[in-house]
């Protein structure tokens, strides 16, 4: 018997039946990818900050003063201890500036930081406020120039990179709230993220170092190399190292299980409703399959002729998924992340061999109820009322 | 063309009140002719229909179909001989509502491609069925025309028997008559077993046996008719 059922007189004659299958495949692979793309907004507009920021800028401060400032003498007010804390601090950013071979230009300054809000997430990143001759220096190390207002020059004021102020939906005059407010003055192009300006007459918050270097990756280990000891006890420190760690525990980490959760969720759900549709319609056709096995077809016969048009529809629905996805995630970037400063991953491998796996478990899930259609096939006396 | 002997068939054999569909008889059948089985529900006409066709295999006795003994056959032997040897008409036309009546005689053919569309509406249209109707789903069709598409799926491998259970019996007595004269025109070449209860629609028959509780009660040939 050369001849085989085709699948193709079913496709072309029930074209609801089958939409409905390749709607829901095709919804799945996208809510699958989507839900990828979306969560890795997160981890691809930080990424940046914690791998490329601290290429270039490390930043170092002490959480408890008294292990720079050894001394026991009580001072008459604050004021006068953070002024001894910040000498000291300029001492040492100036002794790691001329020992460390690795330091490029140290700055010892107050801090200000802006946020980068993420879809499901945020991340904090720190500037330096500092006296406004130095800004262009420190404007050099981070390869960025002045596009739209001016430098800071009065007390108080801000330059912040385009894509944080877009971020952020700040303009030129908008205020910065860190201890006191500052004014944005101008808006910076570079590619990585920044913000630094003058320090604020009311803002009396210590000093901190910034360190410029594209050598140092672990800043505890260079600064142990020419005797100058920090412990995580009393210092906070940022370096490349530091960042990396960070941003993998409690960014990729935390994204990736909430993405596994939602990942899972979907795919269950879509197995049932699936499950649930597919045996609907394979109910309709048991009289169809009775007459195929009592004019001569075999059982094998029918499942194939089934597995071809399940090939056709998954298959179709991967080419309509990749279509619908495609053009989802563009639409998304350029409507919504790209004006709001989000990075994003277009091609997500990772995704992509997820979503073919969601396809490759429907797949067999579905032989289930293929192989009980199949078992139930009788010839003519089984034959039912659906077939005219 | 069929040689039966002491064929029994028992339903419920588990059981202790055993139903006998067919009660062990012996029969020859011809190779071309129409040939009516004619009886009452539940005499047995319907089984012994499954039995020859291969749907059915008897509890016990032999058929020799052109010599060769075909109830210990394999699955897939017996699926080769319907589609190549038999064609079947369905008391109710048995169609596949989501095809066309062309659709519908197509799927049952052992060819594929191009040849067998042709074949199929040239077989369609000697059958009453112009290019209209081919293309229509049965739903749509009237319940001659249905049997005439179905007619027409049991002929398109050109079977050597073709088997009709209760072919007229959805069927006005204009589209009656006219289906029993395409299968007694078949029936010129090969043989055709048409299954009624109807003695009317067997006028032209070539014999006519009549079954009664499982058996042969009387075999009339077309003079007796």
């Amino acid at each position: 018997m050369s001849q085989k059922l085709y699948a193709r007189t079913y496709l072309k004659n029930n074209k609801k039946r089958v939409a409905t299958l390749i709607v829901s495949l095709t919804l799945c692979a996208v809510l699958n990818y989507l839900t990828s793309f979306l969560l890795g907004v997160s981890t691809e507009t930080v990424k940046p900050l914690c791998y490329d920021v601290t290429r270039v800028m490390q930043y170092v401060y002490f959480t408890d003063m008294n292990k720079l400032v050894e001394d026991d003498t009580e001072y008459e007010s604050f004021e006068e201890a953070m002024g001894l804390y910040n000498a000291e601090l300029e001492k040492l950013g100036q002794e790691i500036e001329n020992k460390c071979d690795k330091a490029e230009k140290v700055f010892a300054a107050q801090c200000i930081d802006a946020e980068l809000r993420a879809l499901f997430a945020s991340w904090f990143f720190e500037g330096a406020l500092m006296d406004s001759k130095d800004v262009e220096t420190y404007l050099s190390f981070y390869d960025a120039k002045l596009v739209d207002g001016r430098l800071p020059q009065g007390e108080g004021e801000v330059v912040l990179d385009s894509v944080t102020m877009k971020n952020n939906g700040y303009n030129i005059g908008d205020p910065v709230e860190y201890y006191t407010l500052y004014t944005i003055v101008g808006v910076v192009e570079s590619d990585l993220n920044l913000i630094c300006g003058t320090p604020h007459p009311d803002d009396n918050s210590e000093k901190r170092l910034f360190i410029f270097s594209h050598d140092i990756k672990n800043l505890k280990d260079e600064l142990d190399k020419i005797g100058i000891t920090i412990d995580s006890e009393y210092t906070y420190w940022t370096d490349y190292e530091s960042q990396t760690e960070d941003f993998q525990k409690n960014m990729v980490d935390a994204i990736e299980g909430s993405t596994q959760i939602v990942y899972v969720g979907i795919v269950i759900l879509m197995c049932i409703a699936l499950t649930v549709i597919y045996i609907t319609f394979l109910r309709d056709r048991h009289s169809e399959w009775c007459l195929y096995a009592s004019i001569g077809y075999s059982r094998k016969a029918v499942y194939f002729s089934i597995m071809r048009e399940l090939a056709f529809t998954f298959a179709l629905s991967i080419v309509i998924g990749v279509a619908v996805t495609a053009l989802s995630v563009v639409l998304i970037d350029v409507l919504y992340l790209t004006p709001h400063g989000l990075n994003c991953q277009y091609l997500n491998i990772e995704a992509i061999k997820d979503v073919l796996l969601d396809f490759l478990v429907f797949f067999a899930i579905l032989q289930l109820p293929v192989r009980y259609a199949l078992y139930r096939i009788k010839t003519i006396d089984a034959l039912g009322d659906d077939l005219y | 063309m069929f040689d039966i002997k002491n064929i029994t068939m028992i339903y419920d054999m588990d059981k202790a009140e055993k139903v006998y569909a067919l009660r062990g008889f012996d029969l020859t059948l011809p190779d071309k002719g129409l040939v009516g089985i004619i009886g009452p529900s539940g005499s047995g006409k319907s089984t012994l229909m499954y039995c020859l066709s291969t749907l059915k295999k008897p509890t016990s006795g032999s058929i020799l179909y052109n010599g060769r003994e075909i109830t210990n056959l394999r699955d897939s032997e017996r699926e080769t001989i319907r589609r190549d040897e038999f064609g079947f008409v369905f008391q109710r036309h048995f169609l596949v509502p989501y095809m066309s009546a062309l659709d519908n005689v197509t799927v049952a053919s052992a060819k594929n491609g191009a040849q067998t569309v042709e074949n199929a509406k040239k077989l369609l249209s000697s059958l009453g069925l112009g290019n209209t109707e081919i293309t229509k789903r049965p739903s749509k069709l009237s319940g001659g025309q249905r049997q005439r598409a179905a007619i027409a799926r049991a002929m398109i491998n050109s079977p050597k028997v073709l088997f009709a259970d209760e072919p007229t019996a959805a069927l006005d007595h204009d589209n009656a008559f006219l289906v029993m004269e395409i299968l007694k025109k078949y029936s010129e070449e090969n043989l055709v077993l048409v299954i009624t209860h109807d003695r009317s629609i067997l006028k032209d028959a070539d014999s006519v046996i009549e079954m009664w509780d499982g058996d042969i009660s009387a075999i009339k040939e077309a003079n007796e008719i």
